[in-house]
């Protein structure tokens, strides 16, 4: 798990293809970095996460400079990846580890049996992983009104999935008497707060849609989770460009398809001036993930956690600082627990 | 007075103006257009015949009345107010124009009628025009030759001639009777055998005794008489095909020489029409005819009416030929004639020069006489200024190149250009004639009902029987109408999608889009330059920047003020539900009407019946008021969304103002500026879509709300019962008809005419449904 100066901290990312995961990594670099700005301790992205983080941003950039974005312009992810963010001081550093893996292999139908190794150690990541982060696309929901786009919406975030895999990651926490963090992160929610220029707040009908879209996996988690302690659900809504809002939205029918098939969405951005992103929300997560290490050192057994935080105290001074400290940034409005 | 002169293009040549497909096109479309208008036109035709016959029924009742000793003297003075021979007078004419106009949208081709006295060269001029000959169109020199009028379709199909010919009947009365008449004998032979026994009629010396003008007719009919031979085998009716090239002694009188012959043979006598079929060499328009008009200077007998209302049904313009020859040169009194003649086969066209051309056939002929004839119709038919009145189109009647680019092209840009203003003219003009007659009827009703339930005595014997049939209705409605509030609750409450509500939302924001994607409705590129112009003149972007928002959002609004349609549908909807319902229970009293109709004259007979109902009446009309509308109802819930159309917004945060859209006053500012309201605009039209889709069922909640106020008042007020009864006295025989008989023979002539009055009620209430769909 670790060697000398390094300690690898897992995430696992349970989320449909084409909602924002590369988008949502980026934001949550860019906004840790400044909340570690003035302090010893820097962060950022190592070896292939640098170029792929450096790709992504040179799409956006490009998308913000036609001052109209499609989200779909930005390409989805086609192979598991592991983004590692290193949270470094000297020579030692907390690796963040977050498995980001083709959204459609959540769904056995379009992963393909090529993929079956593949997709167990997946599974074995995810079910190592303290953190579930589960990121939500706000315009799916919030977009859809018509009861074939409210089914469709369920479709497109492949909740049934994710209520299973989630299930999953919680009974293997139940098992092994660890603590678990579950982040719902609903992304692209520029058009629904009028905290980071917007004009219209609609923050509310985005928690109730989400809670409400939410409630098996949450239950799910629960259930599994009834006996033990340390399990906390948040809600972490996510501007993951800050300078963009829902222009308009459509729900086509595929050609040739029955009454009942799912529909396609696709959503228009306008990029508000001067198109400059400025990410919100992503921070919380960091500082969510920081609380639940800094609540592991009063915890018995000797889970990761307990070993992490356990590494940090034997002559890691400078980082278990930053961890205190990062722990104890407040949260802001927007959070919510669940 | 408009200008004729304005008929043609200058700036092409004829030979341009007759090829341009704008104008074949153009002329389809009016023909394709008066195809989709006549079944409208037929039921219009077929209502108002029905209002005659209820207006004649009506008569009959009041004569009927007026022949009983006991009927009041103030009533006898109210059935003389009425007036009714003059109102069916007055449905007379609107039949008669109505028939006009569905003749004039069941053609299936432009017909251009081509008139002109004798000699002028028109045989010459339809055979160029149709790349005829002499054998079927002929002419001649000195006399007339053209005996019966062809109709000659353009086709490029077929090359035939089909001939319709008379019986013996159809030839009395068509070709013999005006002859009688004129010569003020008695009635024709009524068979073909007695009229073959009758040579004996007009001998040499009554003809001499007749004056000369009546001489030539009775010459005429004494020429029918001796030729019967040649033609009686024709009398037998029916179409008859034949070959072109033989078509000759079916449509000309016989040659000078034929006629100093003994005996002549006249075959055109049994022809009552002919309709050749050819392909006009020069043209390119589908569905184009020429009628060949008898000279007008040479009209049989009792002719004249026939040719006016002939020219009426049949013909889109007329072509009106004069010759500058020798004596012929000039404005005649006969040509006056022909005008005035073509003047009333006008009828509602406005323009005299859209209808009618006058052509001088001037190939060959003197500069002189045609400079003299030029002059005559300037200055005595246009008032000193050439087109004033009627446009003169100048053209050799013999050569098919000078015909066609001289005339014809002129002609059918003409047709193409102002066809459809002359079809709605003529429209125009019947639906305002049946409208006034229209009101006229309702008017001398009103007033005559009035009269008939101040004068009339009291109904009589309001028995059990008719207090249990009235108590059933009523009980019967209850039943029906709460069936139906409770399905319009069901409807209100449970969450299913409605899809018309739907569309029409889905519709409106997809207009909103387009409007936006074609650059606000006059093209993104004249958008930017105006826009451009305007910041340029300001020096500014920002009033412009605010007008265009301005405009945007009011736009956006009216596109979704469309929705009002959908509204419409489901009031009418309801209405003709509650309609249904009503019509169900209350036997014949609303016959003919339905839906809105039928409740309007509900109302009016609630409001007038012998006992008045007004708690009922104001029941129903309240009915009637029901709207839902997007400005009173949905306008104010998503008004909201077009906030984001402020040039200046409030900052939420800071709580100042904040301009949304400034640029440059430069091509590359204008051009951002576009770009950027276009997307506030799609962005409000999508949340304005989506606030309405959210609060889709506000209509099904409102028409509950209006069916169960209306079912509360009209079976639960506490007058309800009582007007019920009433309602049920004053039309027990329209609601009950035949079950109450006991009635007086003085009781039951009035009831007769309030009968019949409530028919032509009907009748007109029906008329109005028709034309509100």
């Amino acid at each position: 798990m670790s060697d000398e100066g390094n300690i690898e901290f897992k995430v696992a990312i349970l989320g449909p293809r084409r909602v924002g995961k590369t988008s949502l990594i980026t934001a949550l670099l860019s906004e840790s970095q400044k909340l570690l700005a003035g302090t010893p301790v820097s962060i950022a992205s190592v070896g292939t996460t640098e170029a792929r983080i450096a790709q992504h941003k040179n799409d956006l950039r490009g998308s913000l400079l036609a001052g109209e974005f499609h989200p779909g312009a930005l390409g989805g992810t086609q192979a598991p990846f592991t983004f590692t963010l290193s949270m470094s001081v000297n020579k030692t550093a907390i690796v963040w580890a977050i498995l980001d893996y083709p959204g459609g292999w959540l769904d056995a139908r379009t992963r393909g049996s090529e993929n079956d190794a593949e997709w167990e150690r997946c599974k074995r990541w995810i079910s190592e992983s303290p953190v579930l982060l589960l990121p939500v696309d706000a315009s799916v929901l919030m977009e859809a009104t018509l009861k074939r786009e409210k089914i469709t919406a369920q479709h497109l975030l492949q909740i049934g999935q994710t209520e299973e895999m989630a299930r999953e990651w919680a009974k293997g926490r139940a098992v092994a008497k660890q603590p678990g963090l579950v982040v719902i992160a609903p992304v692209k929610c520029e058009s629904y707060f009028n905290d980071n220029g917007g004009l219209v707040d609609k923050n509310e009908e985005l928690y109730r849609r989400v809670v409400q879209a939410y409630k098996p996996v949450i239950d799910a988690v629960r259930q599994e989770m009834s006996g033990t302690t340390g399990l906390s659900i948040q809600y972490h809504p996510v501007d993951t460009f800050g300078c963009v809002e829902l222009q308009s939205a459509e729900w086509r029918a595929p050609d040739g398809s029955s009454e009942q098939a799912p529909l396609l969405f696709s959503a228009t951005y306008i990029v508000r001036p001067p198109g400059q992103p400025n990410p919100k929300g992503a921070g919380g997560i960091l500082v969510s993930i920081c609380r639940q290490i800094v609540e592991a050192q009063s915890g018995k057994g000797r889970g990761f956690l307990s070993e992490l935080w356990a590494w940090l105290t034997g002559g890691k001074r400078r980082l278990r600082q930053a961890v205190e400290d990062l722990s104890a940034v407040p949260l802001g409005n927007r959070v919510r627990m669940l | 007075m408009e200008n004729a002169e304005s008929v043609a293009a200058p700036s092409e040549s004829p030979r341009e103006r007759g090829h341009n497909p704008l104008i074949r096109e153009a002329i389809a479309h009016v023909i394709a257009r008066r195809r989709e208008q006549l079944p409208r036109m037929e039921a219009k035709l077929e209502a108002w015949r029905i209002l005659d016959r209820r207006l004649e029924d009506l008569e009959i009742a009041l004569d009927d009345m007026l022949l009983h000793p006991s009927t009041p003297v103030e009533l006898r003075g109210a059935v003389n107010d009425f007036r009714h021979r003059e109102l069916r007078h007055r449905v007379a004419e609107c039949v008669s124009k109505l028939a006009v106009v569905r003749g004039r949208m069941s053609r299936s081709t432009v017909n251009i009628g081509v008139s002109g006295q004798a000699r002028v060269g028109k045989s010459t001029l339809l055979q160029s025009i149709a790349g005829l000959g002499e054998e079927q169109i002929p002419t001649g020199e000195g006399i007339p030759v053209t005996a019966v009028r062809s109709r000659i379709f353009h086709s490029t199909t077929h090359a035939r001639a089909t001939v319709t010919l008379h019986t013996y009947a159809s030839f009395r009365r068509d070709v013999l009777a005006p002859y009688h008449r004129e010569l003020g004998l008695s009635e024709p032979a009524d068979s073909l055998d007695a009229f073959r026994r009758a040579t004996g009629i007009l001998p040499d010396e009554t003809l001499a005794k007749l004056a000369p003008s009546q001489r030539t007719l009775a010459k005429r009919l004494r020429d029918m008489v001796r030729a019967l031979p040649s033609y009686e085998g024709l009398l037998v009716g029916g179409e008859r095909e034949i070959p072109l090239a033989e078509l000759r002694s079916y449509v000309a009188y016989p040659s000078k020489e034929q006629e100093d012959e003994n005996v002549v043979a006249r075959p055109y006598l049994a022809v009552r029409d002919v309709r050749i079929e050819c392909a006009f060499p020069r043209v390119d328009v589908d569905g184009l005819a020429l009628i060949d008009l008898p000279g007008l200077g040479e009209l049989a007998a009792g002719a004249e009416e026939h040719h006016v209302h002939g020219l009426r049904h049949e013909v889109d313009v007329v072509l009106l030929v004069k010759r500058p020859v020798e004596g012929m040169a000039y404005w005649s009194e006969a040509d006056g004639k022909a005008v005035d003649l073509l003047d009333r086969a006008r009828g509602a066209i406005r323009r005299r020069w859209d209808f009618v051309f006058l052509v001088s056939n001037q190939g060959g002929a003197k500069a002189s006489l045609v400079d003299a004839m030029l002059g005559s119709i300037r200055r005595d038919v246009n008032e000193g200024q050439d087109g004033l009145h009627y446009q003169v189109l100048g053209c050799d009647a013999k050569d098919p190149r000078s015909v066609y680019e001289d005339l014809l092209a002129p002609v059918l840009e003409h047709l193409a250009n102002r066809l459809a203003a002359m079809d709605a003219e003529v429209l125009v003009d019947a639906i305002e004639q049946t409208r006034t007659a229209r009101d006229q009827v309702r008017l001398g009703i009103d007033d005559l009902m009035a009269a008939v339930r101040e004068h009339a005595p009291e109904m009589q014997a309001a028995s059990e029987e008719l207090w249990s049939r009235v108590s059933r209705i009523q009980k019967d409605l209850a039943v029906d109408l709460g069936d139906l509030v409770s399905d319009l609750l069901r409807d209100a409450r449970v969450s299913t999608e409605d899809t018309r509500f739907v569309a029409a939302v889905t519709q409106a924001y997809g207009r909103a889009k387009t409007c936006v994607d074609e650059g606000f409705g006059m093209g993104k590129d004249a958008w930017i330059e105006e826009v451009l112009r305007t910041m340029r003149r300001d020096k500014n972007s920002t009033p412009v920047a605010a007008r265009e928002l301005n405009r945007a959002r009011v736009y956006i609004s009216e596109q979704f003020c469309e929705i009002d349609r959908y509204f419409d549908d489901r009031v009418n909807e309801l209405w003709n539900r509650i309609a249904q319902i009503t019509g169900k229970h209350f036997g014949g009293l609303f016959a003919g009407a339905s839906g809105v109709s039928a409740l309007k004259l509900m109302a009016k007979l609630l409001d007038e019946a012998s006992e008045p109902c007004p708690v009922l009446s104001t029941a129903v009309q309240n009915l009637l008021r029901l709207e839902i509308r997007y400005r009173s109802h949905l306008h104010p819930r998503v008004r909201r969304c077009l906030d984001t159309l402020n040039l200046e917004v409030k900052d939420p945060e800071t709580g100042e103002l904040r301009t949304q859209v400034t640029v440059e006053t430069s091509q590359q500012g204008a051009e951002m500026l576009q770009k950027r309201i276009s997307q506030l605009v799609q962005q409000a039209a999508w949340q304005s879509r989506k606030a309405l889709l959210e609060d889709a069922n506000t209509a099904a909640l409102v028409l509950h709300a209006a069916a169960e106020q209306f079912e509360d008042s009209f079976i639960r007020s506490g007058d309800s019962e009582r007007e019920f009864l009433r309602l049920g006295r004053s039309y027990r025989d329209e609601i009950w008809p035949g079950v109450f008989s006991g009635l007086d023979a003085k009781n039951a002539r009035i009831a007769k005419v309030r009968k019949e009055c409530k028919s032509v009620l009907g009748a007109l209430f029906a008329m109005e449904s028709d034309e509100a769909a």
